[in-house]
């Protein structure tokens, strides 16, 4: 079984078309359905106890309920908490998905868990949904003076070089911001992958040599242990990124 | 604006009642932000993603006006270096920004 094997996308149920596009139901799709009633299930049965001593589900959401609320309100002063419930909801489908993914039981394809956030095009229609929104948010917002984001304080003949470079700086945001954290999945689930191959490989070689076995056995729990870091980490920084490009809409920089 | 907002002005007003209640205490200090220091390879992804998304956005620009307008390959050409350009105005804000933050944290 080739280690990329677990990304393959496959359909579940009967093929369906519309105008000429496969819309079949897949894999992916049902695991984003999970993720997404999952995280709305849970943090609606933490929220409802509201109980003056929290209990522990509670006191999770209370405190990345905070969590969120410091890191939008650092980030894009007390107007950005108007964003509050779309940053919330972006950061635990992110979060979310990338655990689910950690679930070892991969081997059944069809049905197994299967990482949302490791693809490319997942991560790039929330990416280019928060860059038209920006755009859009700053344009609602500030009118003309929105584009002054793209004129850095410089000589004006230099304006005629750096415009250019800061619009496509800006327009490589998307890109960079889903590539980061698809990147970060495809290649921790990869090398979790490989490990577990060396792990059956050496095993088989048969007498004594079976023994090392356990050296790619212990690694892997290591790297089990840092992709959930990871997990929490990438979901944090897709959040925070999202937050600084709101800002650039509700305060562009005054040159 | 925002100064004449509905919202904005409930959230003001709570926040004075909320120092009221409080009795005129000062308000907490913000507790710190979770712990986000990224490993050395987190770094070099970030740089390494920040410098292809200018290129590639650069090229992708370049290679789209061409067939537009016709004129091949003048505009790749000239769109690929400001995205080369972009890329590293790019990586130099993620590396100040990372920079930043290990300062703070010292």
């Amino acid at each position: 079984m080739s280690p990329l094997e677990q990304f393959a996308v496959t359909r579940i149920g009967p093929p369906l078309h519309l105008f000429g596009y496969d819309i079949s139901f897949t894999n992916s799709a049902l695991w984003m359905c999970i993720v997404a009633g999952s995280a709305a299930v849970l943090l609606t049965l933490g929220a409802s106890s509201r109980r003056l001593v929290p209990t522990r589900l509670q006191s999770i959401v209370e405190m990345s309920h905070s969590m969120i609320g410091n890191m939008l309100q650092s980030a894009c002063g007390v107007e950005g908490l108007k964003f509050f419930p779309f940053v919330f909801t972006v950061f635990f489908f992110v979060l979310f998905a990338n655990m689910y993914g950690l679930m070892p039981l991969g081997l059944y394809p069809p049905i197994g868990p299967f990482t949302v956030t490791s693809h490319i095009v997942v991560t790039f229609a929330l990416a280019i949904f928060i860059f038209l929104m920006v755009i859009v948010i700053g344009i609602f917002r500030n009118g003309f003076a929105f584009f002054r984001i793209f004129a850095p304080n410089v000589p004006w003949w230099m304006l005629i070089l750096l415009i250019p470079i800061e619009i496509f700086s800006f327009c490589s945001r998307p890109i960079s911001h889903s590539v980061r954290l698809a990147a970060n999945m495809m290649a921790g689930h990869t090398m979790l992958n490989v490990f577990g191959g060396f792990v059956i490989g050496i095993a088989a070689a048969g007498g004594a040599l079976s023994y090392l076995s356990v050296a790619p056995l212990i690694a892997i729990s290591a790297v089990s242990a840092l992709e959930f870091l990871i997990g929490f980490l990438q979901a944090y920084v897709f959040a925070i990124l999202t937050c600084i490009y709101l800002n650039d809409a509700l305060h562009p920089p005054h040159h | 604006m925002a100064e004449n907002d509905p919202e904005m002005h409930r959230l003001n007003e709570l926040e004075r009642r909320l120092q009221q209640a409080r009795g005129g205490r000062k308000p907490e200090e913000k507790p710190a932000p979770p712990p986000a220091s990224p490993s050395q390879m987190g770094i070099a992804v970030r740089l390494v993603t920040e410098l292809l998304a200018g290129v590639i956005v650069g090229g992708a620009i370049g290679w789209a006006l061409d067939r537009v307008f016709g004129t091949s390959p003048i505009l790749l050409i000239v769109c690929f270096l400001i995205g080369v350009a972009a890329g590293i105005l790019n990586v130099q804000r993620a590396a100040r920004e990372l920079n930043e933050n290990n300062a703070g944290k010292e």
